[in-house]
Parts: C-alpha cells; structure tokens; sequence
C-alpha cells in the first residue's frame, strides 16, 4: 500500500472496505492483550468474559470473510457469515460450562455391550505445567478404540500378511554371507553410479561388519526397505493425480504439512494401538513421515514438464494415458527419483523413533544407549545409521542423473 | 456436404477436392464467449470487445479452403490468431464454433477417439519451439509418432531411418537432440512428422527460430521435398519473404480474421487494405510478380517453312530484329536474328531451318511464375527477348529489354513513393 489514505479507501465491495478496520482492531486487540496480560485459553473467561470473547469472536468471522472474500463464490461467504453469527450468539448468552473443549475430561467406552464407568482422565504434571485432560481427548479415544473393536480382524490380517513378507526378508537378508551381499551391492552400484560409489558401498559394508553392526544393519534393511517400497507404492499415485488435478493438490498439499512437521513420536501411538508392539507398527509410523517428499517430488516433476512438448505429444495423437507413460513420466523422472532419494533418507530418520515400538535393529542399539547412558553403543549404532544412509544415498542419487546429460 | 469447387485453371472445368474447409470458425478466449460471438459485437473491432467483456477474440468468423497438394500459408504479426488457427485444425485448441472439413468429415463432431485417431494418422505438426523430447535419441524423437500408433519397435525404427536419411540427418541417429543446431534440431521436428506419413502438415512457424541463412536453406529443403512429396500443408508464420517463397496461396490475418486471401502475385499486385499494403511495402514487386505479368505477344511468329526472303520483308516493315519460329502446334521451336538473315554469307537457298537458334545463352525460356528479377540476367547476356513458355513448350509471350526495364523502374518508383509517405 502506498499510504495509510489508500489503505482505508472507501471503494470496493463491503468486504474490502471493512477489512483494513478489522484487521487493525485485531492488532490493537493483540497489543492490549499484551499490555494487560490477560491471561489465554479457558482461564480468560473469568476475566472480561463476554466482551473479550465477543471482540475475538467477531474479528475473527472479519477475517476469515476478508479472506474468503477474494474468493468468487458466494457459498463461503454465507458459511463464513453463518459460522460468524453463531459464535457472536454463543458469545453474548455466554459460555456454558458444558461447552465442548473446555469441560473437563471424562471418557466412557462401551465396548461389545459390557458398559465401562465413567473415568476422570487423569492429571498429568510435567514439570511446573499441568496438562489438564479435556474432553476432546476422549472423544478422539473413544473414536479410535472403537475403530479398533471394529477392524480387528482386518488389522490383525495385516499384521500377519506384512510380516509374513518381512520376516523372510530380514532373515534372507540376516543369513547371507556378507561377501555376497557386498558383491550385489557392488555390481548394483556399479551399474547405477559407476566404480567409485560401489567401492564406497563395499567399504562402508565392511565397516558395519568388523564392527558388528551387520545383524542390526539387515533388520534395518528390512524396515526401510519395506517402508520405502510402500511410501513408492502410495507416493507416485497419489503425486500423479495431485499434478493432474488442482483440486486434489489443494486437498493433499495441507495434509502432507501436516505429516511432515507433526512429531513423528504421534504417529507411534494409533500405530502400536492397531498393530501392537514390532516392526510392523514400525513401518507405517516410517510411511507416514516418508512419504509426503516423495508425493510432493512426483507432483511438482509432472506439472514441470513443458507445455510445449506436452502439446507436441498431443497433437501426435497421445492417449492421456500415453501422455503420462511415453513423456511426462520420463520426463519427469530426475525429479521423482529425487523424491524417492528423500523419501528413504526420512525412511532412515525414523529408524531410532521406529526403535520405540520395538522395531530392532540398529535404531534399538541407540536407544538402548540413550536408556542406559552407554554413549559408545550409541554412538556405533548411529554411526552404522550414517554408514546405511550414505550407500543408500550415493546410489539412488545414480536415478536421479539425466540419461541424456550423461 | 459437397465441398468440391470449381478451381479458376486455365484448363477448364477442372474440379479438385478440397483437403481442408474451414466454415466459420471462432475461438474467443474467456469467460463469456457468446456474447462476444453474438451479432451485437461483431461490428466491433477486437479491443473494444476485450475492454468491454474481457475476452480476447482470436479467430473470428474464419472460412477458408486448402486445396490437395497446396501450400497454404497463414500469415499475420503476432497475435492476429495465426497459431490459434493451425491449432484449432485438430482442436489442441477447441474452437467455440464453427465446422472444420478434412475430406469431408467434421472434426469438430469426431469423439475422443476418432479425433486420436485423425491426429495420428491424417496430421502431423511442425513447431517452432522443435518440442523434442530431450530424454530421446533422435532415432526416437523421430519414430515417436508411429510409436504413438502402437507400430513395433523394428518396423518404426526402419521408417525412422528412411525419414531422418530425406532430411539429411544419417549419422546423427543415437544422439540427443541437445546436441543438435538449432537447424538440426528442426529437421529433426520435419522428420518426425514426415515419419508418420501425413496426407497434411501443419507447420507452425516452423523456421523463425533459426537464423537467417539456415532459414533460407530449410524452406529451400522444404520446396525440394514438396516437389517429390506433395502434401498438403498449412503453413503458419509472420515473414512476407518466406509466405512468397513456399506460399501457393497466401491468407493474411488481423485480429482474428483473414483480411485477404490469393496467390502472391494477387497480395503483392492488389492489396485489400493498408495493413497488408504495409506488409508488401518492404518487398520489391519484381521478387514477386512473374514473367507473365509484363510479358508481351511476340510481333512475329513463323512456322519454319517460312521462305527467307518473305521474312526479310516482314522484318523491314517492323522495328524488330528477331523472328521466333514455332511449330504448327505452336510450340517454340527457336528463333532467327535478322542479322543472321541478312548477312552476305548467306546462301540463297538454304532454308530457314538451319539459322535457327535454340539454347541458352541466346534463347531463354522462363515461365510465366519466374519472378521477374531473374528475368534480368537472361536478357543482359543475349539481345534476344526472353520467350515465356508453360511446361508444354508453347510460346505464350515475350519480355522484351525494354518492357524489363520500365517494370524495374516502376517498382523502384513504388517503392520511393512508399517510403517517403
């Protein structure tokens, strides 16, 4: 804006006029908040209480309505008002005590007919803070248990049919000779990235095994392995229709900020409550952090893909599907390739987190180091980690190369 | 719908199917096309309409024929809808109205599928952005569009081959386009579209990426494979000079709409209105208009029976000094120079027959659409005037020194008149 006059113009539509007001109230709101410290969350209702709420309510609705303003349809400025007018209501009755977030935390399951009691959720005090229990926490658990009760038969079949793929695998993978493995790694290595990375891959092999770290190494093999297959399967997909569709890139884009910077430690919960305790658990908790890279990098690769050759294929008689497969898959490919590199490298970021529910491996030995302050089965079991990110990195970086740069 | 015509050749009642008609065909970009392609606008120039609804016309109201085994060239500056044109031809732009006949069936009607099948096998599209692949070898860039159609492997590669050999390009099949020259990287673009066998290419300003001299030299590859190809050809650009070189006929675009159309000799000779008056400004006549336009009935025809001396007494009546002699069919057999005639080595009686010159440098024979420029060297090497014949040998005229020289002076005339308005 060029100045303050300009800013507070009486010209355009209701929305664009009241939106500068609104948000300068917000701010002097804030700057006063600050000034009274006035204290936050429930407790504030005991200060100031209708009036405080009423004033946040409604810059609140004035916000939401100058953003979903700019917006052409009319339909989000009636739910924004709608939303806006019963919180305004809400707040001149008053807030009842039995308004949902703020009473305090009870839970009641019913499971199978057998009724439980009622249960106050208990206090939990870390430090000087008090985590209060609210109800929403129980109904989040209720919801959960009950998805529990049920799916149980089909968790349970997945339990069984993920690990009757995994169990060989780590054993196959524990049992060879480390001659053997080397001597594959070196001719895979050799072919996707030349002498020099395979010779690298080799030496690091080696170190793992005089140190022995092998057996841990494998299992962790088998983890990452399973858990980048997967996140593959599920991230180049769902990355296509993402690039092929504004609409599902708008609805994935938030939910894959969401999995990337919630602590990776929440996913563990819901994933041992369904599939127990070991490395199946593991590996879901592993795709849901693993993944978002990977369907971001498929997604951008795709819509990167010049228009022009895109036009060209078309007007060659391209079949939407050819479309995809002949041009902008391969096209697409170095950047894909770099999603999956990520993709197994935040595989590899949650092996000690994975370690918690039981998942071994060289994550365990970390852990156990941390658990009993012994710093050098620490340290050797990270360093077996770095030792496994690097030959994994080194050779997947050979896909990302450009065939025709080469 | 019947779509065969009636052409203007000379030979009469000819009648050739057209490849391409196009009827009334529109493409207005943005939000309201209707209204813009309603009768309230159409007396509205195209930036009133953008200002008062927001849409951009870019093809309006646009009808044309391309005749089989043409060159039909769509010129017009940027943003006259040219591109938007050859597009609409196999709705990689879908047009908002309108009917687009290739061999009698509408386009526009054809379902998903018959349109795949059409864009395989009747087009093929030339770019001016190249658009190959750079994750292919040139073998198969070129082979792309017969593996579009499913062709296996050995077979598209064979024709691939043959293609790239025709352009010039044998040797550089396992490299990457990157590798290429800009002119490569064209010929490269021609290949592949030749390599599906197209009955029409659709050229899209296909050379005003490349530099002056490899320009040159593709529309000379062009003409040289047209000669043997005969394809029907839609060719997009913005370049006077290269319209007239390939062009047969010529449709000039402006906002949208063709503001003329015909032959280089009907654009350059007959403007319709100032912007292409603008457009020919830069261009000397005489690169354009051919021999026919300025050539003249020769005064004195012959068949070789004629006797000596009744020659000499028609050439004393008359300010000519060369007597051209034809057959009974009129065909040019050759001339005779009154000096020849009149020398004092001559025998009496020795028949027309043997003074009768026939070849070049003396005798030249153009056509009719030989521009006039290279008429001038011909006539600067030999007194004689040039003879304007067709392909049958018949004599249609003469150009003779002088009237070559008023009509370089005239368009030298034009020309200063041109530019000093």
């Amino acid at each position: 804006m060029q100045n303050i006059k300009d800013f507070y113009s009486s010209e355009g539509t209701l929305v664009d006029r009241i939106k500068p007001y609104a948000m300068t109230l917000f701010f002097v709101v804030i700057l006063v908040d600050l000034i009274l410290q006035i204290p936050k969350g429930p407790a504030m209702f005991n200060f100031f209480p209708k009036l405080y709420f009423w004033i946040f309510v409604s810059l609140s609705g004035f916000l939401m309505i100058s953003i979903l303003g700019s917006m052409k349809e009319q339909l989000h400025k009636y739910i924004t008002g709608t939303i806006f007018v019963i919180f305004s209501l809400l707040a001149l009755v008053g807030v009842p005590d039995s308004f949902p977030f703020y009473a305090p935390g009870q839970e009641q399951h019913e499971i199978e007919g057998q009724r439980i009691q009622k249960v106050d959720k208990i206090k939990v005090s870390i430090g000087d803070t008090d985590v209060k229990p609210t109800a929403v926490y129980g109904w989040i658990d209720s919801t959960v248990l009950s998805l529990k009760v049920k799916f149980k038969t089909h968790f349970r079949s997945l339990v069984n049919n993920l690990l009757k793929a995994m169990v060989p695998l780590q054993k196959e993978l524990q049992d060879m000779p480390w001659y053997l493995f080397a001597g594959l790694l070196y001719l895979i290595a050799w072919k996707v990235n030349g002498h020099k990375i395979a010779v690298l891959s080799v030496t690091g092999l080696f170190i793992l095994n005089i140190f022995n770290l092998w057996d841990g190494a494998m299992v962790t093999m088998a983890v990452v392995g399973t858990a980048t297959f997967l996140s593959i399967v599920i991230a180049v997909p769902v990355g296509i229709l993402a690039a092929k569709s504004d609409r599902v890139e708008k609805m994935v884009k938030p939910m894959l900020d969401m999995a990337q910077t919630m602590p990776s430690f929440v996913y563990l919960i819901p994933a041992i409550f369904f599939l127990g305790i070991g490395m199946v658990p593991a590996v879901f908790a592993t795709i849901v952090y693993a993944v978002p890279p990977g369907i971001r990098l498929t997604n951008l690769g795709i819509r990167l893909v010049s228009p022009e050759l895109k036009e060209t294929a078309r007007a060659f008689g391209t079949t939407p599907w050819q479309l995809l497969v002949k041009v902008e898959l391969p096209l697409a490919r170095p950047t894909i390739m770099a999603g999956i590199n990520q993709t197994v490298m935040m595989a590899l970021a949650m092996v000690v987190i994975a370690a918690l529910v039981g998942a071994g491996g060289l994550g365990a030995d970390v852990y156990a180091g941390v658990q009993q302050l012994e710093f050098g089965r620490g340290l050797m079991g990270g360093l077996g980690i770095v030792i496994l990110a690097v030959i994994i990195d080194r050779i997947s970086q050979g896909f990302v190369k450009d065939p025709s740069s080469a | 719908m019947a779509i065969t015509v009636e052409t203007e050749h000379q030979n009469g009642a000819e009648s050739v199917e057209n490849r391409i008609s196009v009827r009334s065909l529109w493409k207005v970009f943005g939000e309201d096309p209707d209204r813009a392609m309603s009768s309230e606008y159409t007396g509205k120039q195209k930036s009133e309409i953008q200002e008062e609804l927001g849409c951009v016309v870019a093809l309006k109201d646009v009808s044309f024929d391309v005749n089989e085994g043409e060159t039909f060239v769509v010129m017009g500056l940027s943003g006259s809808g040219k591109s938007t044109l050859v597009r609409c031809l196999t709705r990689l732009i879908e047009p908002n109205a309108g009917e687009i006949y290739v061999d009698a069936e509408d386009v526009i009607k054809y379902n998903g599928r018959e349109l795949t099948n059409f864009r395989r096998t009747k087009t093929a599209m030339v770019f001016q952005h190249f658009g190959l692949m750079p994750n292919r070898t040139i073998l198969d860039n070129v082979s792309f569009g017969l593996e579009i159609q499913g062709i296996d492997k050995h077979t598209r590669w064979e024709k691939a081959r043959e293609v790239i050999e025709l352009v010039g390009l044998k040797g550089w099949e396992d490299n990457y386009a990157t590798e290429l020259s800009g002119g490569m990287q064209q010929r490269v673009g021609l290949a592949r579209a030749l390599a599906v066998d197209p009955e029409i290419l659709l050229m899209d300003e296909p050379f005003s990426a490349l530099d002056p001299l490899i320009r040159r030299e593709m529309q000379d590859e062009l003409i040289n494979l047209q000669t043997t190809l005969k394809k029907t050809i839609v060719f997009i650009t913005h370049d006077l000079d290269e319209a007239l070189r390939l062009g047969t006929r010529i449709a000039i675009m402006k906002d949208g709409e063709i503001v003329q159309l015909g032959s280089k000799e009907e654009i350059v000779d007959n403007p319709a209105d100032s912007y292409v008056e603008d457009f020919i400004r830069s261009i000397s006549r005489t690169r354009v208009l051919g021999a026919g336009s300025i050539m003249q009935d020769a005064s004195i025809v012959v068949d070789s029976s004629t006797g000596i001396d009744s020659l000499l007494k028609k050439l004393d009546e008359t300010e000519e000094d060369h007597v051209f002699v034809t057959s009974s069919d009129n065909r040019l057999i050759g001339m005779v120079s009154e000096k020849d005639l009149s020398s004092d080595s001559l025998d009496k009686n020795s028949s027309l027959k043997e003074l009768i010159t026939n070849d070049p440098p003396i005798l030249n024979r153009v056509y009719q659409d030989t521009p006039i420029d290279e008429l001038v060297p011909l006539s600067a090497m030999s007194d004689c005037p040039v003879a304007v014949v067709d392909e049958e040998d018949t004599l249609l005229g003469i150009v003779t020194r002088g009237s070559l020289l008023l009509s370089l002076a005239e368009s030298q005339q034009a020309q200063i008149n041109d530019s000093s308005s």
